[in-house]
């Protein structure tokens, strides 16, 4: 019982990190029906971008959470800069040329920002300066939930909530779905499409951005290559929760987290990459639209 | 004995129902035209004719046999072939190449004798060569053959998927706006083409035309559809005067 | 004689050759994007290096060979079989989806390798011999080139380019897609067996490390740059992406980035790669 519930803390924390980032993937394929391949690199930007501005600012006792709010604000602007240069520079120019090229061009991106990361931060691994002070907040049982999950959790569900509330109740966040719907009819009724997929790129990249430095309080130890793994299990996220729903993405990311801590505790950590791929591949099978997508009939 | 029967197809996506409790039988070697304004079903139709969509409820049969549960490929070796509203050519591949490989069931040796260089293939591709080349000229579009088929004239190819079509030897052949974007003489070339392969193979033929002097001429029956619903059938002349035909097509304008 | 170090290099130009054209029967002329080329390799590598080792009997050089040549198409065969395994099911899937399920088969097959001891496990497999030369590995290259040649320039192969352009035109004219497309994935996975067989006996040591997504993604890259749809393409490139890291030193760092950003230029610019659909010994076909 001890070991289910410090997993279910463990994966519920994952969850969320995976979630944050599968809504970018989510909502890219929702406008583009892309792959954005590099959106773990996103991610992965997110967390290098937060250690330098927290090795910056140093460390201070007093006012931990402003800090904590600066650090991960600066991550969310210097990977909404990178997302739209991404989509502008890489992904535009092929808006009409076949699926598989832009695929191509978004593993080419990927490994751009993996190995291009590796020579300007380095290869080696970096320690993620210590934001916020690891202390139990209340026990349930045996298993004592610390701060750091509950501010992974929390910082998650805020931000959640601002994306909900845009994509639901905002100009920018109809036209998002309109030209999700189709872009050729959105552009007809007057929605600035370009404007709206690059809009798009911002949000994705940000919460993305946000993550990276949610795992370092986490997990601390950060490295270029930290995005593919990550990246890929919330594209399985994403996939799980029916790719271009927002809710599902959500949903995906805290069931990719929590079955992947359960195998950890209860199997073997080396099979938990294997894992998650088993679960994608059962899924395209049996419910290849995901568990909240629709079904889609291709007009002829 | 109906070579085609359609009874009650009614096919739904979402709330829009394209085709409505359709019903329709067409005798072997017929030549049927289907109009109807926009998005009143004819391509729907035949994509329920060819398995590409499953209706929602109704049935068709091909020669008594029922087509419900058969995938595209396998009721086009039944004897259905197509061709489609916004022309799907193999581009990279020659005109000839398009023609060759609709004719693959020709070809009796296996992949596995094939990929090993066997004799018996090099003859039988020889015979098939010969066979497209055949085709290609009895539609004077041998000189082409040698081209990827993208780069043809469009009225050309809308003629090479015909001709594709036909190579898969159906005995019903469905052809959606065959004239679309074709000049005045083009689409007088295409209606002696219809009707010599209406007649001289004996293919049954149904024809999806907008245009009307092109249908009106060529098909002795007509079914004219509006909103997945058949409104009227009937030889061109009752057709063209059928009040309800009027209404449908109000504020379109009829080609003279 | 040659230089042993560039005869090496040569060597790994023709392992890489039969790992990019056996690739680009799947995503080249098929169509269908596969992003676990490298898993298919390590499920040759392992079986043939575990037949070597483990089977063969220590006699004369003579069965030593035919031995070495039941190892490779042990390896071959057991990769088409995975082949036919992971295609069945997966090759139903949408382009994009497709490569992320391969991906994603090459990474279970990676981890249920590692956990393997009998193979060695994480510390990978020593002491495998080294039987692939120049005969086997240009011999096989040969072979395979004539093989996939007869395959998709026949008039039941045209099926695959047509497959590529699309499906359900080629299902309009009485082609079973998922036949062709299960076909063309067993076919290239049962050569990146044998690819990975020739790898094995010629590096004389196997580590998983060797067959991750990196690898997948190097012959993507020589796929691509060779052109999608061309055999000599992608001898071509294999050999350029192999011998180029090699004769830039200190380049390492710079591969990847490299192989990269040539993927990003070559979409924006040229998406064909270097000889589109066109074969050297065909070149004159399907020109205006
Ligand atoms: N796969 C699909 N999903 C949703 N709606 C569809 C699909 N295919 C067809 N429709 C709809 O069904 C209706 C009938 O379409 P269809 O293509 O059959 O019309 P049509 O008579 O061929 O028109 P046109 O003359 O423009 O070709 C249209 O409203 C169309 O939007
Ligand atoms: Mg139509």
């Amino acid at each position: 019982m001890e070991i289910f519930l410090q997993q279910l803390v463990n994966g519920i924390s994952w969850g969320s990190v995976y979630a944050l980032i599968a809504i970018g993937y989510t909502m890219v394929y929702g406008v583009l029906k892309l792959i954005n391949f590099a959106h773990g690199d996103v991610y992965m930007i997110g967390a290098m971008t937060g250690y330098y501005v927290a090795l910056t600012l140093g460390v201070t006792e007093s006012h931990p959470l402003w800090h904590l709010g600066v650090v991960i604000l600066g991550a969310m602007v210097v990977c909404a800069l990178l997302g739209v240069a991404i989509e502008k520079i890489a992904y535009k120019p092929l808006r009409k040329a076949p699926r598989i090229t832009a695929l191509i061009t978004a593993i080419g991106v990927s490994f751009f920002l993996e190995y291009a990361g590796q020579l300007i931060f380095g290869a080696d691994p970096k320690f993620f300066p210590q934001l916020i002070e690891s202390r139990p907040l209340f026990h349930i049982g045996d298993v004592a939930i610390t701060t750091i999950p509950a501010i992974i959790v929390v910082v998650s569900l805020i931000l959640m909530g601002i994306l909900r509330h845009i994509v639901m109740h905002t100009n920018v966040g109809r036209a998002m779905r309109a030209v999700a719907f189709s872009p050729d009819a959105a552009q007809m009724v007057g929605v600035p499409v370009d404007r709206i997929i690059s809009i798009t790129f911002i949000i994705g990249s940000a919460l993305a951005g946000a993550a990276g430095v949610l795992v370092g309080l986490n997990t601390p130890k950060i490295d270029p290559l930290m995005g593919i793994m990550a990246g890929l299990k919330a594209f399985v996220a994403a996939v799980i929760g029916g790719i271009g729903n927002v809710p599902g993405a959500l949903i995906g990311g805290f069931f990719i987290g929590i079955s992947e801590s359960m195998v950890s505790g209860y199997l073997s950590s080396t099979y938990r990459d294997a894992f998650s791929f088993l679960l994608l591949i059962i899924i395209l099978l049996v419910r290849p639209e995901g568990l909240l997508g629709k079904r889609s009939v291709e007009k002829v | 004995m109906a070579l085609l029967s359609i009874r009650d197809c009614t096919i739904q996506f979402g709330g829009l129902t394209a085709l409505n409790q359709f019903t329709c039988r067409m005798r072997s070697g017929e030549l049927l035209g289907v109009i109807g304004p926009n998005g009143a079903g004819k391509t729907t139709l035949f994509n329920v004719l060819t398995g590409i969509y499953a209706p929602t409820s109704g049935a068709v049969e091909f020669e008594n046999t029922s087509l419900a549960q058969l995938k595209p490929h396998q009721i086009n070796r039944l004897g259905i072939a197509r061709t489609f509203q916004n022309i799907r050519l193999f581009g990279d591949l020659t005109v000839e190449d398009n023609v060759l490989l609709a004719m693959h069931r020709s070809i009796q040796t296996n992949l596995f004798a094939i990929s090993l260089g066997s004799r018996r293939y090099a003859r039988e591709a020889n015979l098939a060569h010969r066979r497209a080349r055949q085709l290609l000229s009895e539609f004077r579009l041998d000189a082409f053959a040698n081209r990827p088929s993208k780069s043809l004239p469009y009225g050309d190819q809308r003629k090479v998927e015909i001709i594709r079509a036909m190579a898969t030897q159906p005995r019903l052949l469905l052809l959606d706006e065959p004239a679309a974007g074709m000049n005045a003489t083009e689409k007088r070339e295409l209606m002696t083409f219809i009707r010599h392969i209406n007649k001289d193979y004996g293919l049954a033929i149904v024809l999806i035309e907008h245009d009307m002097h092109v249908v009106m001429n060529l098909c002795p029956r007509i079914i004219v559809l509006d909103h997945g619903q058949q409104i009227a059938e009937g030889p061109p002349e009752a057709v063209r005067r059928n009040p309800k035909v009027i209404e449908a097509y109000l504020g379109v304008q009829p080609t003279p | 004689m040659i230089d042993p170090y560039f005869q090496l290099i040569l060597l790994r130009c023709g392992v890489a050759a039969i790992m990019a054209v056996s690739l680009n029967l799947i995503n080249g002329f098929t169509g269908q994007f596969s992003l676990g080329h490298a898993g298919f390799m390590a499920i040759g590598a392992y079986v043939s290096a575990a037949v070597s080792v483990f089977l063969a009997p220590h006699a004369g050089e003579f069965v030593t060979q035919v031995w070495f040549l039941i190892a490779l198409l042990s390896g071959g065969i057991a990769a088409g079989l995975m082949g036919l395994l992971v295609g069945l099911p997966t090759l139903r899937l949408r382009g994009d989806y497709l490569a992320i399920a391969t991906l994603g088969f090459a990474v279970i097959i990676r981890v249920v390798i590692l956990n393997l001891d009998v193979v060695g496990g994480a510390r990978g497999m020593t002491d495998i011999p080294e039987l692939s030369n120049g005969y086997w590995i240009f011999g096989t290259l040969a072979i395979t080139v004539w093989i996939i040649n007869n395959l998709v320039y026949s008039i039941k192969g045209y099926a695959l380019t047509a497959i590529s352009e699309d499906e359900i035109a080629t299902a309009s004219i009485g082609i079973s897609t998922t036949k062709y497309k299960v076909m063309a994935f067993v076919v290239g996975a049962f050569f990146a067996g044998i690819g990975g067989g020739l790898y094995a006996h010629l590096e004389s040591y196997l580590n998983t490390n060797s067959f991750t997504f990196l690898r997948s993604f190097e012959f993507v890259a020589m796929v691509v740059l060779g052109g999608m749809g061309s055999i000599t393409g992608s001898i071509v490139a294999a050999f350029i992406l192999t011998i180029l890291p090699e004769a830039l030193r200190g380049f390492d760092q710079y591969r990847m980035i490299i192989y990269s950003l040539m993927l990003i230029v070559l979409m924006l610019t040229r998406p064909t790669g270097i000889f589109g659909r066109r074969e050297l010994w065909r070149w004159n076909r399907g020109k205006t």
